[in-house]
This record gives structure tokens, C-alpha cells and sequence, in this order.
């Protein structure tokens, strides 16, 4: 899977590849001519573009990106967070779009779902340990025994097992279930509790214990 | 008229039509003098000529008398000219002077610097209207220049702050995968809350920001039952124990606003409800045709209602908000969409209503 990260802040793109290197072969573009140079070259799965680069109008990016690599997702990241920018630029052609501040957890499960919508025929069964997700029923079995979950676990549960073996602060956990509306809260305690009843679920399902709770303050999904 | 006025300062402009205007009303009078003199006390002495002429006897005549009173007349007369001479100077022609003035005045009863544009002011060729409208309209373009470079830097501050921001947030996540042990751990934690509250504050900023520079298109089409239903799984996750409970009376009403202020308006005071209410204690938003509400049980007594909307405000039995932001921004939000934003503390609840008017 190859990713372009099309951001000129150098540190940021750095973060990003030190996070997904592992996951994904990443490259990186810092004006919007290296931009256009390496998707008229290669192919990509997913372009992560920021639409303010010292070089450029963002909108003549994403059309120029658009036309030269027409298979390769793409997840706007901007500083501009409002519906208008987001409607503008799902408008032009982009997938998904992210506004910054995001978390590296958030930014990696954005990309792995934009992935899988892109070729979903083949990729809509996830396994973890001896867990099965359905992606498309959005049903969890364990051993070919059938789970109940809410919408909340099951969404944690994905997010989890998607950023595998990687730490997650309480906050991105809550940022991803309640989206704008977590960091009006004064303290993540909602995170627990649903924590808490899905593992319970798991456990009771015959599932290893793989969701590691970290100092009260951070989770990861661990099947060793 | 304006020929009156001439180009000159105030006082000449008046005298200059006071004079004018007295001898026209004069010449006017003209005839009414010449019929006073001939037909009244001025008679007698025409007799009394005449007689001589005719060398007649003349009757005992009662010109002392007549030639008093003639004199009061005339001295009546002109003092009434003199006097209507004024007043309608002043009452009409004056008034025509002074228009540049009302007008001027009239335009800065209602300028805002917020809203309006600078005000174009009638032209007059009087020195001291002249002299006034530039002044205003130099201190007006000074203001406004003033004022649009602070609401812009507000908005590219926030702007440029968010890049930074996403950094410390991404470094932050790498750091948690190297194997900290749980005092570092800790503290990492800590620290990532309070880069996610910093990106909250500036977020709420970059919105107030917005608003005052009217950036938001009120157009959007929002049926309230709706809206509240599809926010209320979520507002349960959050609320952890207790409920969230919707009381729709609303019977399919909709809205005009904008949907990102309007998600935001809903979301902070519900927030602000779930973060201020008591364990297990019962949180409900009810709609009506009229209004949304949204109580919750209170921990202490009544909210002191002074201050409840202003920006960073905090205090001690009430926290207002994470950042000190939430209502003043539900605040901000009723007010750019014209509603009524109204806080009543009844039967041991915070109710907070948003009235459509």
C-alpha cells in the first residue's frame, strides 16, 4: 500500500510516516510541484493532502492530483474546520477530510477505511487474535459464535484493533466515538465504561484478553 | 434655497438669510404702511394742509390722539414683521440649512462598527459641516480599519495555531508508543488533555471569530425532532450514568439556521447540562414549536445570571465550561440567528431556552 503525504509542515509529515512506516510505504511531498510531480510518476493508494502549501491554490491541487492519479484515495487535512471547506473539498473529488489538530489513531483508521471503501469486494472481513469483525454487517464473532455489541463498542473495537499494537490516549478514543463534542467534557470517563463492557462481552464470548489498559489513561490492542 | 446658504461658515449663512428674508417680509409690508400713513393719523394733517390751502376753518381735530396711536400701530406692526421674519428663518429656512447636520447626525445614530459600511454624508457647502463629515468620516474609516485587523488576526491566529497544534498532538502519540513507564505515562496523558483542550479553546475562538465576521450562511433547512434524535445516542454515551431524555412536542417544526452553529448551540448546552448535573440525575431537552429547552438537576442553588454568557468566566460552584467558552458561544450562536437565549432556575433545575421568536 503506497501513501503520499502532501503537507509542507516538515515535523508533521515526519510524525506521520514515524506512526503508519510500519503499515504502509510512505513518501512525501512538501510544494504542491513535488506534489504533482509524484503523482504524475507513481501510483497511490491514498494522498493525504493539505490544501495550504506556500506554492499553490489548494482546490488546483486536488483537481491536478484528481486527474493524474484518479485511483488513489484521497483525506484532506486542514487547519480550516468547517462544513463549508468540508463540502467544498468532498465536492472537488476528496474521500474523506480531517481537520487538524488530529491524532495520529484517528488519521490511520481514516485511512485504512478510506482503503478498504475503495476495494471493499475483497477486504471486508477483519481478524484479530481469534476475533472476526464483519465490516460490512458490522457483526463480531468469536469462534464462529456471534456477539452483541453496541454501536459504541463496536466502533472502539474497530478503532482498536485498526491501530493494533499502537498506544491510544483516552482522549483520541473519546475524540473518535463523540467526534467534536469529547473535548467539551471535562475528563474521558465515558471511554472506561464502555471499555469496560466490551471487554467483559469478549471475555464472556471466549476471547483473548487483548484490550491492555494502560495507567487508567491509555488502551492497546495486544495479542501477544 | 441652497442659494441662500453660500460658502461660507455658519453665523454668515444665518445672518446673511435673516437679513434677506426681513427685507423681503419689508418691502411686502410696504403697502400696508402707505394705507396706514394715508387712511389713518397721517389723514388728520392732510386735512389740516388742505385747509390752509383752501384757507378754510379748520374743525377742532383730535390729531394728538391719532398720531399716538397710529405711531403704537406702526411700532406694533413692525415688531410682528421683525418677529415673523425670524421665525421663519429659523423655523424653515434655517432647518434647509441645517440638514447636512441632522444628516450627519441621523448616520451616526446608526452606524455600527460591527455591521455598517462608512457612512457617505450630503455634501454641503457650510465650512463646519464640511469640516465635521470629514473629521467622522476619518475617525470611522480609522475605527473600522482597526477593528477588521483585530477580527483578523483573532482568525488567523487560530488558523495558524492549529498546525502546531496537530504536531504536539502527533508528537504526543509517538511518545506513548516508546515504553514509558506509568509516571511518564502519566504525565504524557496529562499533557495530551491539555493539548486537546488548547485545540478546543481555539477552535471555539476560530468560530467567534467567524461569526462576528458574519461568515456563516443562515440557509439551511433543520427539522428539530430530527436533529435532536440523531444527536441523542451520543449524548447518552457521554452522559455514561443517567439519562438523556427527549421530549418532542416539537410536531415536525423546522428551523432556518446554519447547521454547523446550530449542531454546535445543542451540543455546548447539552454538554454544559451533563457536565453540571448530579449522578444519575436526569437531563432533558424538550421542543416545542417556540423553543428548545434543556435542564438538568442542579448541584448548588440558582446560577448567578450576570455573568452566565460572558467569555472566560469562571466560578467556583458552576464550572461553566471546559474552556470557559461553552455558553458564551451557545450565547453568540442564538444571537447571530436573531433567537433568544434565556437561563431560569426553577424546582432545583438549570433550564436553559432557546427561544425562535
Amino acid at each position: 500500500m503506497k501513501l503520499l503525504i502532501v503537507e509542507d509542515e516538515k515535523t508533521l509529515s515526519d510524525s506521520v510516516i514515524k506512526y503508519l512506516g510500519k503499515d504502509y510505504l510512505c513518501e512525501q511531498a512538501f510544494t504542491f510541484h513535488e506534489a504533482v510531480e509524484k503523482s504524475e510518476m507513481y501510483e497511490y493508494d491514498c494522498i493525504l493532502l493539505d490544501l495550504m502549501l506556500p506554492d499553490g491554490n489548494g482546490l488546483d491541487i486536488l483537481s491536478h492530483i484528481k486527474n493524474n492519479s484518479p485511483q488513489a484515495g484521497i483525506i484532506i487535512i486542514s487547519a480550516k474546520d468547517s462544513v463549508n471547506d468540508k463540502v467544498e473539498g468532498l465536492k472537488l473529488g476528496a474521500d474523506d477530510y480531517i481537520a487538524k489538530p488530529f491524532s495520529l489513531p484517528e488519521l490511520s483508521m481514516r485511512i485504512y477505511a478510506l482503503i478498504r471503501r475503495k476495494n471493499f469486494a475483497n477486504n471486508n472481513i477483519t481478524k484479530a487474535g481469534n476475533i472476526t469483525i464483519d465490516l460490512l454487517s458490522r457483526t463480531v464473532t468469536v469462534a464462529d459464535k456471534k456477539i452483541e455489541l453496541t454501536k459504541t463498542e463496536f466502533e472502539l473495537l474497530f478503532f482498536l484493533v485498526e491501530n493494533k499494537n499502537k498506544v491510544i490516549s483516552k482522549s483520541s478514543m473519546a475524540e473518535h466515538l463523540s467526534g467534536d463534542m469529547a473535548d467539551m467534557m471535562d475528563n474521558y470517563n465515558f471511554v472506561y465504561a464502555h471499555i469496560k463492557n466490551l471487554k467483559a462481552k469478549l471475555m464472556s464470548a471466549g476471547a483473548g484478553d487483548y484490550i491492555k489498559t494502560l495507567y487508567g489513561s491509555g488502551y492497546k490492542w495486544d495479542e501477544k | 434655497m441652497n442659494d441662500f446658504i453660500g460658502g461660507k461658515n455658519l453665523s454668515y449663512s444665518t445672518l446673511r438669510q435673516f437679513i434677506v428674508f426681513t427685507v423681503i417680509i419689508f418691502l411686502l409690508a410696504t403697502p400696508v404702511f402707505y394705507f396706514l400713513t394715508r387712511s389713518y393719523y397721517a389723514e388728520e394733517l392732510m386735512d389740516v394742509i388742505k385747509g390752509e390751502r383752501i384757507a378754510q376753518n379748520i374743525s377742532s381735530t383730535d390729531l394728538e390722539e391719532d398720531i399716538m396711536t397710529g405711531v403704537m400701530i406702526q411700532y406694533a406692526i413692525i415688531i410682528v414683521l421683525l418677529g415673523l421674519s425670524m421665525v421663519i428663518t429659523l423655523k424653515f429656512i434655517t432647518r434647509k440649512l441645517w440638514n447636512p447636520f441632522n444628516d450627519t447626525l441621523t448616520k451616526m445614530e446608526g452606524f455600527n462598527l460591527e455591521q455598517s459600511e462608512i457612512p457617505v454624508f450630503e455634501e454641503s457647502n457650510i465650512t463646519e459641516f464640511t469640516r465635521l463629515n470629514k473629521a467622522v468620516s476619518q475617525l470611522i474609516s480609522r475605527d473600522k480599519t482597526v477593528y477588521k485587523t483585530q477580527k483578523q488576526f483573532t482568525e488567523n491566529a487560530s488558523h495558524e495555531l492549529q498546525t502546531p497544534l496537530a504536531i504536539v498532538k502527533c508528537k504526543m502519540d509517538l511518545l506513548m508508543q516508546e515504553n514509558l513507564n506509568s509516571k511518564q505515562f502519566i504525565l504524557v496523558s496529562e499533557i495530551y488533555g491539555i493539548v486537546t483542550k488548547m485545540g478546543r479553546i481555539n477552535k471555539d475562538m476560530l468560530m467567534l471569530a467567524k461569526m462576528e465576521n458574519s461568515q456563516f450562511a443562515v440557509n439551511k433547512t433543520i427539522e428539530l425532532s430530527g436533529f435532536i434524535r440523531k444527536r441523542l445516542p451520543v449524548y447518552n454515551d457521554l452522559r455514561g450514568r443517567g439519562k438523556v431524555i427527549f421530549e418532542d412536542k416539537s410536531d415536525g417544526f423546522s428551523i432556518t439556521a446554519n447547521e454547523s452553529l446550530m449542531d454546535s448551540l445543542i451540543n455546548n448546552l447539552v454538554i454544559n447540562a451533563i457536565r453540571n448535573t448530579v449522578p444519575y440525575g436526569e437531563i432533558i431537552i424538550s421542543a416545542t414549536a417556540d423553543y428548545i429547552s434543556i435542564s438538568n438537576d442542579a448541584k448548588n442553588g440558582p446560577l448567578d445570571s450576570t455573568n452566565l454568557f460572558s467569555r472566560f468566566h469562571h466560578t467556583a460552584d458552576f464550572q461553566h465550561s471546559n474552556t470557559g467558552l461553552g455558553l458564551s458561544i451557545a450565547k453568540a450562536i442564538c444571537d447571530y440567528h436573531k433567537w433568544d437565549l434565556a437561563y431560569i432556575f426553577s424546582c432545583n433545575k438549570h433550564i436553559f431556552t432557546i427561544h425562535f421568536k
